[in-house]
């Protein structure tokens, strides 16, 4: 069964439209890991260790993404360790977002009421103690919509990867173009789809930032 | 991969030749989303049936679709229907629509961020539309603007890369070229991240300074 | 002779150019009660703050039943203590803030049982039980399962001092404990300390702009101004005949409302 132009586009393009949402769960996955070591790390008692996250951010955020992926893809290998795309997409994007993610960390810390800590002193609580019990519960719920946002640029983010030779979505409308010749059509559906895979989670967002304006946590004034 | 600093040195110039191409394509760029953006923002607040929506929705579009592919249809897509512009021009098109509906929102927030009490108090002594906005309202508006533009122009200062994918002769694009040639990627490629590190991080910290001077925190990380 | 409770020898703390407290010399035995008032800025919740180590101090001593507090004698020297023998000595001390300051995401309950759980390392049932135990004394029986945004700021205020009665300190900290509630929820709060001090052997020190529950429930009031103790007695003399026409110009002015 042949479909009519222009969906007979769609079978290869929803193909890589899967492999651009594999990439941006398993680069999310290792952002929001990464934006927690490393923002917490940025709060550090020791100077050394908030030195390096701090270089680390700056480094990351300072630079381009493309250059970060490019880096990795084509320098790596002189250095012995040959990285497939995939691997390379995922590390590389998930550490740049990182750079960003860690700021959401240590800005929603330190927006805790002050109050807290002087409770957790007051009752005799390690700095570790009342981070994990007190603290960090409050900063995640602020952390949510922020990171909600991030999750959205990571998903416009993971078009990069098509010039590292990863089969996602912009790699096949790269792939259907030259093959067909239709530009405006693939172009035109790609970024369709590309639309509706944010759209959701930008309303996802949306709906969690007012649910959270209504529980009224004690905010520094 | 080792380093080799003759030819790096060798190549610098090549490089700081894209580096000026990207420096113009990234304020031609933002040029045209601070007038782009300024037209979506009337757009939306607009009294004319349609006008406000179509804005929302060309807003909507931009801000979550990638630039990447945005960029191929300003290049591949744009002459098939008569418009034609050289590739730094289809460059900075291209930056500039998608970064116009970001500074949109910027505009909506600023003006937002004036208290009513001042359009009031405005009204009660009797002020002009113009006169309100030109003495009262911009000039609190404006200032907490600074530092979230300025982030957005380091941000398309970090774009640029993306140009060398339709052809635009920018800094990542001439290390391309030359590690494609060369087969030496270590120098092209770490030069130009310390190029873009060189230029993009005194700038951040201007517009941290800036914040900091003026008091306001509301920086949005790009 | 027992150390006393609290000893400031000498302290002096000052944020930049303003000087908060001038070479403060004060010395508390055990089991007293001392209400603390004065204008603001005079230095009063500095005292408690630097008790709680919540702020540091540049010169002087402070002692805890005579262990030095965030410091430590380095031959000659006194240099800073580390932070393992600060939070020791600290344990000692209980503070009541003025905003509450209690856990959202926490119920009553939890509240209370938390820093015995995680600090002292009661098992739950104790923990929960000594819990029930404050709050039947604070009249809070039946919203142990509350959260804090369910409660009256009274009786988040008397959560809050249950919370920090059941780490069992010696010496408690009332910093202005009652001047952000409202007027009509103040008396219950007040009614808890004062059964506090009728009842209990612990060494408290209240920071309060409430004369008369001051006057009723000190052992001593201490007056303060500028960073420095204008007056310090009993709290029948200082109500009634002041010696320092500072301390009259003060109680005129509070008394007036």
């Amino acid at each position: 069964m042949t479909w009519p132009h222009p969906f007979d586009l769609l079978p290869v393009l929803l193909q890589g439209a899967r492999v651009t949402l594999e990439v941006t769960l398993m680069a999310a996955s290792v952002a929001l890991v990464m934006s927690f070591v490393v923002g917490l790390a940025r709060m550090a008692p020791l100077r050394p260790v908030r030195f390096v996250a701090t270089v680390y951010v700056e480094i990351l955020r300072g630079t381009s993404a493309l250059v970060q992926l490019f880096y990795l893809f084509f320098i790596l290998p002189g250095f012995g360790i040959r990285l497939d795309p995939m691997t390379t997409a995922v590390i590389g994007l998930g550490l740049n977002l990182s750079a960003y993610g860690s700021e959401i960390v240590r800005a929603a810390v330190r927006h805790v009421d002050h109050g807290q800590w002087e409770a957790s002193v007051a009752l005799s609580m390690s700095p570790a103690l009342a981070l994990r019990r007190v603290i960090l519960p409050q900063a995640l719920l602020a952390m949510m919509p922020p990171f909600g946002n991030l999750l959205i640029e990571l998903l416009k983010a993971t078009s990069l990867v098509s010039l590292i030779t990863l089969t996602d979505l912009t790699f096949a409308g790269s792939t259907m173009v030259a093959s067909t010749g239709r530009a405006a059509q693939v172009w035109g559906l790609v970024l369709l789809i590309y639309l509706i895979m944010a759209l959701p989670l930008g309303w996802l967002v949306r709906r969690l930032e007012a649910r959270l304006s209504v529980y009224r946590l004690p905010v520094k004034t | 991969m080792q380093f080799d600093p003759h030819f790096a040195l060798e190549i610098l110039p090549a490089l700081l030749r894209g580096a000026i191409i990207t420096i113009e394509a990234t304020f031609g760029g933002m040029a045209l989303a601070l007038v782009g953006g300024l037209i979506l923002a009337m757009g939306r607040m607009s009294r004319a049936p349609v006008v406000p929506t179509l804005c929302l929705g060309y807003i909507q579009f931009m801000r979550n679709t990638p630039l990447l592919v945005q960029l191929y249809f300003v290049f591949y897509v744009l002459p098939l229907f008569g418009l034609t512009f050289n590739a730094l021009a289809t460059g900075i098109v291209g930056l500039g629509l998608n970064y116009s509906a970001y500074i949109a929102e910027v505009y909506r927030a600023g003006i937002d961020g004036v208290p009513a009490g001042q359009w009031e108090a405005a009204i009660a002594l009797d002020m002009s539309p113009r006169h309100t906005w030109s003495r009262i309202v911009l000039p609190q508006a404006v200032p907490p603007m600074i530092p979230v533009l300025g982030n957005y122009l380091i941000g398309m200062f970090k774009d640029t890369p993306l140009l060398a994918t339709i052809t635009i002769p920018e800094m990542f694009g001439a290390a391309e070229q030359i590690a494609g040639v060369t087969y030496r990627y270590n120098e092209p490629y770490t030069l130009i991240g310390l190029i873009f590190l060189a230029m993009s991080y005194p700038a951040s910290l201007a517009v941290r300074h800036f914040e900091a001077k003026t008091g306001t925190q509301r920086s949005r990380s790009t | 002779m027992t150390a006393p409770a609290v000893r400031f020898d000498a302290v002096s703390k000052s944020y930049g150019e303003l000087v908060v407290l001038d070479r403060l010399d004060l010395t508390i035995p055990e089991g007293q009660k001392v209400a603390i008032i004065g204008p603001s800025g005079s230095g009063k919740t500095t005292i408690l703050r630097l008790l709680m180590t919540l702020e540091r101090y540049e010169s002087g001593t402070i002692e805890v039943f005579g262990d030095l507090l965030g410091l430590r004698r380095d031959g000659e020297a006194l240099v800073r203590d580390r932070d393992s023998h600060i939070r020791l000595i600290r344990k000692q001390i209980g503070m009541v803030f003025q905003h509450f300051n209690l856990f959202p995401h926490m119920t009553a309950l939890q509240n209370v049982i938390e820093a015995p759980m995680q600090v002292l390392g009661l098992s739950r049932s104790e923990a929960e039980a000594r819990a029930h135990e404050l709050f039947s004394m604070v009249g809070l029986n039946d919203k142990a399962n509350s959260y804090p945004r369910h409660l009256s700021g009274g009786q988040q205020q008397r959560v809050a001092i249950a919370r920090a009665l059941a780490m069992r300190p010696r010496i408690m900290l009332f910093d202005e404990v009652t001047s952000a509630l409202d007027p009509e929820l103040v008396g219950e709060v007040l009614l808890v300390i004062r059964r506090l001090a009728k009842e209990s052997g612990m060494t408290m020190l209240i920071v309060t702009h409430e004369m008369s529950f001051a006057r009723d429930v000190s052992d001593r009031v201490i007056f303060m101004e500028k960073g420095r103790i204008v007056e310090d007695g009993e709290p029948s003399i200082i109500f009634r005949n002041p010696a320092s026409e500072r301390t009259r110009a003060f109680l005129r002015a509070v008394l007036e409302r």
